[in-house]
């Protein structure tokens, strides 16, 4: 396998991060400001054309990458830190806590994230940025919690952990210095591959009006408005379905380059 | 008051039990061979001292490692007696090293904590004066390029030196070795049996040798424990296991060894 995968990955997320840095500091058009004509076809004033309410398309579509990539890198952090936290804590669990805490996991990955999203929107004050990332990083953090406690009891399993003990080191300092190291690569790779499936989740969220409100409108937001005028203006549609595309496309390729280098290094180790 | 001190020592599994009743003192300056097949109890008899049984696993009877009560000690008490009155060599030390950090982040540890023990301050120059000085002690010839390596680059012999290095950096005074060399090339383990051997001298060290292979204990143990099946069937004087072993599966065993011992030298006539 090349690093072709690698590249094109790193090229199509760089280019999403790019925009969405770009937007903090300069926006083509004020987003929430009358610019033209309303449905107007792409022009060189307006390369994606406006919307119903005679916005500037493009402006909305680069917002929408920073929202997706916030969303998506909130998500990742969260989900990866309490995923890890649960699942070192899980193998390290008496027989019981354990079998209790791989029982919860199950469920909540059984039960469907936009369910779980609606329940913590409907718990909070209301759809926002923070309620997007505490859902998808919740129901995030079960998968990588299930994962970490099964590598984490294979790690445990190894002859260098006893060897450590046998010299003396408390659990605490073997789980940071051994541990976790030993279980990283693996799981930077989990959590890459959930970034994608965050973003999407996100865009899913928002079609359906529990993502962030306007003028911050993101990608599935604007995928909803456009449906009405899908044939008059078919760039509504286009352009934020070819963004979430890129996006996830690129990080889902960055995750199988990721893990074809690690998996490379694993390969050459064990050939020694 | 013996270093070490096993009384009855039993091993037992929810269903059964696998080691029946051990017991043997052990003190400085000497050295104690467990010899048996797989499965005859002794590796679990060793890590019985160390606390450190798999899981599922219980023992009873007593140890007494330093006058301190093992069996039934919390493992949080336990952490301070690991490493420093006793310390382990395991049989593979490509498994025994983990796999993901430089050997001399691996050395340097139990260095560290030493000091840390000691309330000694360690200086980044100490610190690397005390590696030089243990892989110096391991015989390793080019401890720049070995501090520096991870554990795949190296031999295995190398990798087992590095092994032998950390467990006496802790400052043990019970040294347990658990099929050390089971793991090397013949030529590689004559030489870590002999720099065990010089070190467990220099070092004034209790040795607890654990080997199926009767012939490398009786080189490096004074006293031989035989075991079978969880039992210990013979004790006693090394050489007088070897040349007048009392017991049936003893026999057997040296039988054995001096039959390959024979075929080795008779392969060894023909050209």
């Amino acid at each position: 396998m090349s690093r072709g995968t690698l590249w094109v990955g790193l090229l199509l997320v760089g280019l999403n991060a790019g925009v969405a840095l770009l937007t903090l500091f300069w926006l083509p058009y004020d987003p929430t400001a009358m610019a033209g004509g309303r449905l107007q076809p792409p022009s060189w004033a307006h390369p994606f054309g406006t919307d119903r309410l005679g916005q500037d398309y493009l402006t909305k579509v680069m917002i929408g990458a920073r929202i997706a990539l916030s969303v998506g890198i909130g998500a990742a952090a969260l989900g990866g830190l309490i995923g890890t936290c649960l699942g070192v804590l899980a193998a390290f669990a008496r027989r019981s806590a354990d079998d209790g805490l791989a029982a919860t996991l199950d469920i909540l990955i059984a039960f469907p994230t936009l369910l779980l999203a609606m329940l913590v929107v409907a718990a909070s004050e209301g759809a926002s940025l923070g309620t997007a990332i505490l859902a998808i990083g919740l129901a995030m953090s079960a998968i990588i919690a299930r994962l970490v406690r099964i590598l984490t009891k294979r790690v445990l399993a190894q002859d260098y952990i006893t060897a450590a003990r046998c010299s003396g080191l408390g659990w605490g300092r073997i789980v940071v210095s051994h541990v976790l190291p030993n279980i990283l690569p693996t799981v930077l790779v989990a959590v890459a591959l959930q970034f994608g499936l965050a973003v999407i989740a996100e865009a899913s969220l928002s079609f359906l009006g529990l993502g962030t409100p306007p003028p911050n409108a993101s990608w599935g937001q604007l995928l909803q408005q456009a449906q009405s005028t899908v044939f008059r203006a078919p760039m509504g549609v286009i352009a934020p379905g070819l963004a979430l595309i890129s996006l996830v496309l690129g990080i889902n390729f960055l995750a199988d380059g990721l893990r074809d280098l690690l998996d490379a290094e694993v390969d050459l180790e064990e050939a020694r | 008051m013996s270093l070490l001190r096993l009384r009855d020592l039993t091993v037992h599994s929810a269903s059964r039990e696998l080691v029946h009743g051990v017991s043997f003192d052990l003190d400085a300056g000497q050295r104690l061979g467990l010899v048996g097949e797989s499965g005859s109890g002794k590796s679990l008899t060793a890590m019985s001292v160390m606390g450190l049984l798999p899981p599922g696993l219980s023992a009873g009877g007593s140890v007494l490692l330093d006058g301190q009560q093992v069996i039934g000690r919390p493992d949080r008490q336990m952490v301070p007696l690991r490493g420093t009155t006793a310390a382990v060599i395991f049989q593979d030390p490509r498994s025994a090293l983990d796999p993901l950090m430089r050997l001399g982040d691996q050395l340097a540890a139990p260095i560290r904590r030493r000091a840390a023990r000691d309330g000694r301050r360690l200086t980044p120059a100490a610190l690397r004066d005390s590696q030089m000085h243990w892989l110096d002690r391991v015989s390793i010839r080019d401890p720049e390029r070995i501090l520096r390596a991870w554990p795949h680059e190296v031999s295995g012999g190398q990798r087992q030196r590095v092994a032998i290095a950390m467990a006496l950096a802790c400052g043990p005074r019970l040294l347990i070795a658990d099929e050390p060399t089971t793991a090397l090339d013949v030529s590689t383990q004559a030489e870590v049996l002999d720099l065990l051997d010089g070190l467990v001298r220099e070092e004034r060290l209790a040795l607890l040798f654990i080997s199926h292979d009767l012939p490398v204990v009786s080189r490096i143990a004074d006293r031989v424990i035989v075991m079978q099946n969880g039992r210990a069937v013979e004790q006693g004087d090394a050489m007088q296991i070897f040349t007048a072993p009392r017991h049936d599966y003893t026999s057997g065993l040296v039988a054995a060894a001096q039959r390959l011992q024979a075929a080795l030298e008779d392969a060894e006539r023909r050209p």
